[in-house]
């Protein structure tokens, strides 16, 4: 957008270096009234009608020596106008100098009011964080015709920041028909009411696992499959919008159809801080979950996270480290531990409708019994398409290569695995809270234990809710 | 904007002999959306006697940015006229400069005599003025005013420095209201 700008301010301005061609028919007495608005204008301080006007002089009456002169005197001050502050704002805007940006958009407008400048100023305040700022440029420059829509977009994503669905949303509905926002705005504005100060979402399902047990493969695992209902809620607490602290609690409970030892359960709260927004952040977080297994206790835990993100253009770069305090139950305490994880991931946005993302995971399981524990690692790779205004694909891929800590009592060797595991999955929405989901996913596990190698094939479909408040 | 060159074209009838030519040029170079060049040849017709040259230079100017000049051009008082088109873009100068009452009265003014798209752009701009005179004048604000007003008369804008000086006792009365 800036460029177009830069490219529109440059086309509009005429050249006093540029050869003047001779009209056709000399007009001595047409040149002098031109040559006299001219200097009108030169004093004036508006060089580009000066121009103009000793342009049209000169092309009347060749012979005329004060338009030529006049010309040659704005040609050689050029260079110096070329620094004007809004082309320089621009420049600077475009290497990153977001402050000195500003600096410049607010001496032109100190001079005139200037939407252009109004609206990237605001920009630049808006890269900063600094919302408070961006707001009132903006709204200098909404009433423009030409970045009035920009402008509102803008005001619309600022009013998201701080959760404000109210205020957002009609903005972005007000954007819909614009021809250069319609789509991108529809899509705020589901986000919109998606998203403020108070958030809460539900999710039912009903699915099927072809190997809930992780039977071997080769082996007759018919009594493997099974299918399931789930429903998981959660709420969203964010005092201050995007940027400040949070609180969330959420459930979940899936019920098997026939195989109930594998009912699960689980309740979560956490508190985070997050600082900054979707641009550039940090989270740090603490979570407590019990989790539930076959109707029994199974796994008191509590998690430490700390995430940051930083937006260079297209490319947003993700690092997230957990650490959790796993304390299991019954007979599976042997799996009590600390398990940690970190990912380092890099998105890659291809236009407002396509994302790909590519990132590597560490993880490793230190159990209270060392063949247990474990290291993994490997590539993790997802891509999202959204298809017109209510129809979202997504593509995950995940490779991971697992050593165990010991060499396993039974089987005499240290136990290594391999997993591929991938979901595709594809979401509806229903107007502005509900969506369709359908989500197909498949896992393959090698292993050099052969009991542990098995395949399973995970379908499901659901309806979800959300809303924000 | 054909309503402007419709305005300009019938303004061509009665213009002084030498400066009909360069109202056209401006009107073609106005339609074309090359307001340097339009304001050049509205200025040259004024020179040349087109009386309503200056006002068709004061709608460019509107157009280039230049919001105080235009105010200088449009010419003395800041009452609506017989055209609704010109008091629309004469109150967008005025909103433009910061004289926000003479802005509103202009945009008033203009109601539903240029048309409902226009009568939308005057209702917007009455109601951002509304939004900058909400609430009482401070004195700084009243005194940039009269700053204003000092300022542009001893750069001899005459009708500028009248317009910021009835801004200033507008605001003054509303302080005493």
């Amino acid at each position: 957008m800036t460029a177009l700008l830069l490219a529109l301010v440059l086309a509009a301005q005429p050249s006093p270096c540029d050869p003047v061609q001779p009209a056709p028919r000399a007009d001595p007495a047409a040149a002098a009234s031109y040559r006299t608005v001219g200097d009108a204008e030169r004093a004036s301080g508006a060089r580009d009608t000066a121009t103009t006007a000793y342009r049209l002089a000169a092309s009347l009456d060749p012979a005329d020596p004060d338009s030529r002169r006049a010309l040659r005197e704005l040609c050689e001050t050029e260079g110096a106008a070329a620094v004007d502050p809004f082309r320089r704002g621009v420049e600077r805007m475009e290497r990153g100098d977001l402050r000195e940006a500003v600096a410049d958009f607010q001496a032109v407008r100190a001079a005139r009011p200037d939407a252009p400048s109004a609206l990237l100023e605001g920009v630049c305040l808006y890269r900063l964080g600094d919302d408070r700022g961006a707001e009132p440029a903006f709204h200098a420059a909404e009433g423009d015709p030409e970045v009035g829509d920009t402008a509102r977009f803008y005001l619309g994503l600022i009013a998201l920041r701080r959760g404000d669905s109210q205020q957002a949303a009609p903005l972005f509905d007000g954007l819909v028909a614009s021809s250069g926002y319609g789509l991108v705005a529809a899509d705020m504005a589901l986000i919109a009411r998606r998203s403020g100060i108070f958030t809460v979402s539900a999710l039912a399902t009903v699915g099927w696992n072809s190997n809930l047990t992780l039977a071997p493969n080769g082996y007759a695992n018919s009594g493997a499959a099974d299918g399931n209902a789930s429903i998981a809620a959660s709420a969203l607490w964010r005092p201050l919008g995007e940027s400040g602290p949070y609180a969330r609690v959420s459930g979940a409970y899936q019920q098997q159809f026939s195989l109930t030892a594998f009912d699960s359960g689980s309740g979560s709260a956490a508190v985070g801080w997050q600082l900054g927004h979707a641009d550039r952040a940090l989270v740090a977080e603490y979570a407590y979950t019990f989790s539930t297994l076959g109707g029994a206790p199974y796994l008191s835990s509590n998690r430490l996270l700390g995430s940051g993100w930083l937006t260079f253009g297209s490319f947003t770069l993700t690092g997230t480290y957990l650490a959790r305090f796993e304390s299991y139950m019954s007979v599976y305490e042997p799996f009590s531990g600390i398990f940690q994880w970190a990912e380092l991931r890099g998105a890659w946005w291809f236009g407002p409708f396509s994302r790909l993302g590519l990132g590597y995971q560490l993880g490793a399981d230190g159990t209270n019994v060392n063949y247990l524990s474990w290291i993994e690692q490997g590539p993790h790779a997802d891509f999202f398409l959204q298809l017109g205004r209510s129809f979202r694909l997504g593509v995950d891929g995940w490779l991971g290569f697992r050593t165990f800590g010991a060499v396993a009592p039974g089987p005499g060797v240290v136990r290594a695995d391999t997993y591929l595991a991938g979901a595709l999955l594809a979401e509806y929405d229903l107007g502005n809270h509900w969506t369709l989901q359908a989500n197909l996913g498949a896992r393959q596990a090698w292993s050099n234990l052969p009991q542990f190698t098995n395949f399973a094939f995970v379908p499901s479909v659901g309806i979800s809710y959300l809303a924000g408040f | 904007m054909t309503a402007v060159l419709a305005l300009l074209i019938g303004a061509l009838l009665g213009t002084a002999p030498g400066a009909d030519e360069h109202l056209l040029a401006g009107a073609n170079a106005f339609r074309e959306e090359r307001f340097d060049v339009a304001l050049v040849e509205f200025r040259v017709a004024q020179a040349l006697g087109a009386p309503d040259a200056a006002t068709y230079a004061a709608t460019t100017l509107v157009k280039l940015g230049r919001p105080e000049e235009a105010v200088e051009s449009f010419g003395p008082g800041d009452g609506p006229g017989q055209d609704p088109l010109t008091d629309y873009y004469r109150g967008l100068a005025c909103y433009e400069a910061r004289l926000y009452q003479c802005a509103d009265r202009l945009m008033a003014a203009v109601g539903d005599r240029a048309g409902p798209r226009i009568a939308g752009l005057a209702s917007d701009i009455r109601g951002k003025a509304a939004a900058a005179l909400a609430g009482a004048p401070s004195t700084d604000t009243i005194d940039w005013y009269l700053s204003r007003c000092s300022a542009e008369k001893k750069a001899g804008r005459a009708v500028l420095s009248a317009a910021y000086c009835r801004e200033a006792a507008g605001l003054s009365r509303r302080t005493k209201g």
